[in-house]
């Protein structure tokens, strides 16, 4: 019989607690859980601009965002952004929503053709 | 016993005072002021629902909740007194004015708009700010100063409200949650005067002024435009301010936001009772309490007392912060129910400078050396301002000492804007005692039938000055070479007229009669006056994304200054507002309402578009001799680059789609 070293029950125990802590925090396990992040908003617009339905402008960059969560895996932001075909410094806002899906982050309004 | 007469005299006292504040509740107030600081003033604005009580209803408006910013937070402090009949920015020459604006409105369940494709999203009650008049940049916000300018293309919206609905692709607008920062610089020779802020939120500025979202800016003071002492006048001249509001409220107490011009009849009917700040509405009998009132107020206040003391007289700046509704106002004797004479001092917050060609005032001893501008009545469509000299005058129009109980009636007398526009109803706004000033003051000076104006209109013909000021903010509008500037002799031409056959596929019931869809149309004339090919936009709806003109600065960013032919071919009046600019009238001017030869001392920002005589459903029509256009020249000089609107100031026809977007650059 090998014994468990000193403190593993210890990290088997935060292990579990952790576990169940991104149980109860994540609705849906499987998926990312809490605010989108910035990357997450980019690769939602980079998506969208792909779909090339004429909503969306190139070259938007995504600098900062204030996400809160509006239903069950729908969130709004006010992001910041940059555009390349804008003034040198230009900031633009835009308040987005974004829904959570299985594959990642959907852009469902928002980030739309600019002024330059 | 004394104990009894002590008690009967606390309680005569206690009458005494309640009568005292009942009395001098009815005096007009000045609005509440918050004055620059070494040349800086930082406010907090909240636009925030307020109870608001216009007796006999208690109702919630909108309001602005104005402090000075505090150190953190986003918020008045509770002591903060919020003022539906709007507060006054004190600013001067050079300052700079810092707004952080807080949206806390409710949602709007009645914007009519919010039913236009692809507009859903105004329930949310998105706000912005418009500082109106002022010669300013719009500057968009950067890296190094995140604020904005003078920029209408900025909508704030109230994040307890929710998101916008999913699928909502705003576009050519900054979208935001909670607050926007502005910081308003103020070049130094900006004119002196009044001008007003008020929200531009496209498609529902109308609810949200109407709800009593308005105040207004001045810079400098009267006196830097009067002449006083050095001709005859008392250093200072009262002045007073007077901000014109409406308001619609139906039983049992609740604010329709989405006005309705034909809420009272025009004329009170004979069973009514008098119109004294409001007018009952139509639908409903009797005086009783099922019937709605149209408030009219004056600082927020129903038919207020105006006591002014003659024979100096005071100073009226008169703000017409109405949505929709356009003022004929008169100051009506109450002895001789004559319209008493008024000499405008300044229009559109820039002070007037009338030559000898300029109609002078009437039958006044020596007013051919001192020229002046006088009118018995005021025409003021929605954000024109007027400042007028108002004292007590004999019947030869000499300033005298009033007889004892000399009053008058400030009244709005009615106004009709055409066969297809509105009607606005006569109301009383209040009544005015005239009382004789027997201060030393006034026994040692010689009030002289004039006052003498050294109007700023003539230098600012031509802003060469501000746009030096601006130079740097120009600077961060560079050249496009999709904008070029108009070819030497060519002209512009706008076409004013509602867009016949849009149906509103879900039409909101303060639609009666029109299907709440104008337009503004455009082409480019040649030397001859003829179209240039291929420049016509027939009229059309406002488009935030697309510039319906694309225009440079002059060399080295000077001013560059174009003529413009306003066409109005529809069958109700409208008015043109430009912002960044101030604009003069070519072959004749507009004064009160009145059409005088142009002398060039004068300035707008807004004028009336007279509505045509026949039937235009299109500018087919019009070239066809289908319709008599009366057609206004003006000539607009640009100073300031950037991206800016211009519109009818009806805002019933503005957020229904009558503003255009101009686009200003850097010269290359």
């Amino acid at each position: 019989m090998t014994r468990a070293p000193v403190g593993t029950g210890r990290v088997r125990a935060a292990v579990i607690l952790a576990l169940a802590g991104c149980v109860a925090l994540s609705p849906c396990w499987g998926r990312e859980s809490g605010n989108p992040s910035l990357a997450a908003i980019q690769a939602a617009y980079d998506a969208a601009k792909a779909e090339a339905d004429g909503n969306h402008v190139d070259g938007l960059t995504i600098r900062d965002a204030d996400c809160q969560q509006d239903r069950a895996d729908a969130y709004s932001c006010q992001i910041t952004f940059t555009a390349t075909s804008g003034a040198e410094g230009r900031l633009y806002f835009d308040v987005i929503g974004l829904d959570r899906e299985r594959t990642g982050w959907k852009l469902v309004s928002g980030l739309c053709k600019r002024h330059d | 016993m004394l104990d009894k007469l002590f008690r009967c005299g606390l309680l005569a006292a206690l009458i005494l005072a309640v009568a005292g504040a009942a009395a001098s509740a009815t005096e007009l107030a000045e609005p509440p002021v918050f004055a620059s600081i070494d040349h800086v003033l930082d406010l907090l604005i909240v636009a925030k629902p307020e109870p608001v009580n216009l007796a006999p209803f208690r109702f919630t408006g909108w309001v602005y909740d104005v402090c000075r910013r505090p150190a953190h937070g986003n918020s008045c402090p509770s002591s903060t007194v919020s003022h539906y009949g709007g507060t006054r920015l004190q600013l001067a020459k050079g300052d700079k004015l810092k707004i952080r604006l807080v949206n806390q409105l409710p949602r709007d369940p009645d914007a009519k708009h919010q039913y236009d494709p692809g507009f859903e999203y105004l329930v949310l009650n998105p706000t912005n700010l418009h500082t109106h008049g002022m010669l300013v940049s719009p500057h968009f916000p950067t890296v190094k100063n995140p604020t904005y300018g003078d920029n209408v293309f900025v909508f704030t919206l109230n994040r307890a409200n929710g998101p916008p609905p999913a699928g909502s692709y705003l576009h050519g607008l900054d979208m935001r949650y909670g607050y926007t920062d502005y910081e308003i610089a103020i070049p130094r020779s900006h004119p002196s005067g009044l001008f007003w802020f008020h929200p531009h939120a496209y498609g529902i500025t109308l609810n949200q002024i109407s709800s009593g979202l308005a105040g207004i800016l001045t810079v400098g003071e009267p006196s830097d435009y009067v002449c006083t002492t050095a001709c005859g006048m008392p250093a200072n001249i009262p002045v007073r301010h007077l901000i014109l509001k409406d308001t619609q409220v139906v039983p049992p107490h609740t604010l329709q936001d989405q006005e309705d011009p034909a809420f009272c009849d025009y004329q009170r009917a004979a069973h009514d009772p008098l119109r004294h700040g409001n007018c009952l509405s139509v639908n409903g009998t009797g005086t009783g309490s099922d019937r709605g009132r149209w408030f009219f107020t004056v600082n927020g206040q129903q038919y207020p007392d105006i006591a002014v003391r003659a024979p100096l007289g005071e100073i009226w700046r008169i703000t017409n912060a109405s949505a929709s509704v356009t003022y004929k106002l008169q100051l009506t004797n109450a002895a001789s129910h004559g319209n008493m004479l008024m000499q405008i001092v300044a229009i559109d917050g820039v002070s007037v400078r009338p030559n000898a060609v300029t109609p002078t005032c009437p039958a006044l001893h020596g007013a051919k050396s001192n020229p002046a501008l006088c009118v018995r009545e005021l025409v003021m469509f929605p954000s024109s301002r007027v400042e007028v000299w108002v004292t007590y005058r004999d019947r030869n129009g000499q300033p005298v000492r009033p007889p004892a109980g000399a009053a008058a009636v400030f009244r709005q007398a009615g106004m009709q804007t055409g066969p297809g526009g509105d009607s606005w109803p006569q109301v009383d706004l209040a009544s005015v005692r005239f009382t004789s000033d027997t201060s030393a003051r006034a026994a040692s000076s010689r009030v002289p039938p004039v006052l003498t104006v050294n109007g700023e209109a003539s230098a600012l013909g031509d802003p060469v000055q501000i746009a030096k000021e601006l130079a740097a903010a120009n600077a961060a509008f560079p050249a496009s070479a999709r904008c070029k500037p108009l070819a030497k002799g060519h002209s512009r031409r706008i076409f004013f007229n509602a867009i016949p056959g849009k149906i509103d596929p879900t039409p909101h019931p303060a639609d009666a009669g029109d299907q709440g869809r104008f337009g503004l149309g455009y082409e480019e004339l040649d030397e001859h006056g003829q179209p240039v090919p291929g420049t016509f936009v027939d009229v059309s709806v406002f488009d935030f994304t697309t510039p319906q003109l694309c225009l440079t600065l002059g060399p080295h960013n000077t001013p560059v200054t174009e003529h413009w032919e306003l066409v109005n071919i529809s069958s109700e009046d409208h008015n043109f507002h430009i912002h960044q600019t101030k604009f003069k009238l070519v072959s004749q001017d507009v004064v009160g309402g009145t059409t005088v030869p142009n002398g060039n001392g004068v300035l707008h920002d807004n004028v009336p578009v007279r509505h045509a005589d026949g039937i235009c459903n299109s500018v087919s029509d019009w070239r066809a001799g289908k319709c008599r256009a009366h057609p206004v020249e003006v000539e607009i000089p640009f100073s300031i680059a950037g991206d800016y609107v211009y519109h009818c100031h009806i805002l019933e026809h503005e957020d229904g789609g009558m503003m255009a977007h101009i686009r200003v650059r850097a010269s290359p």
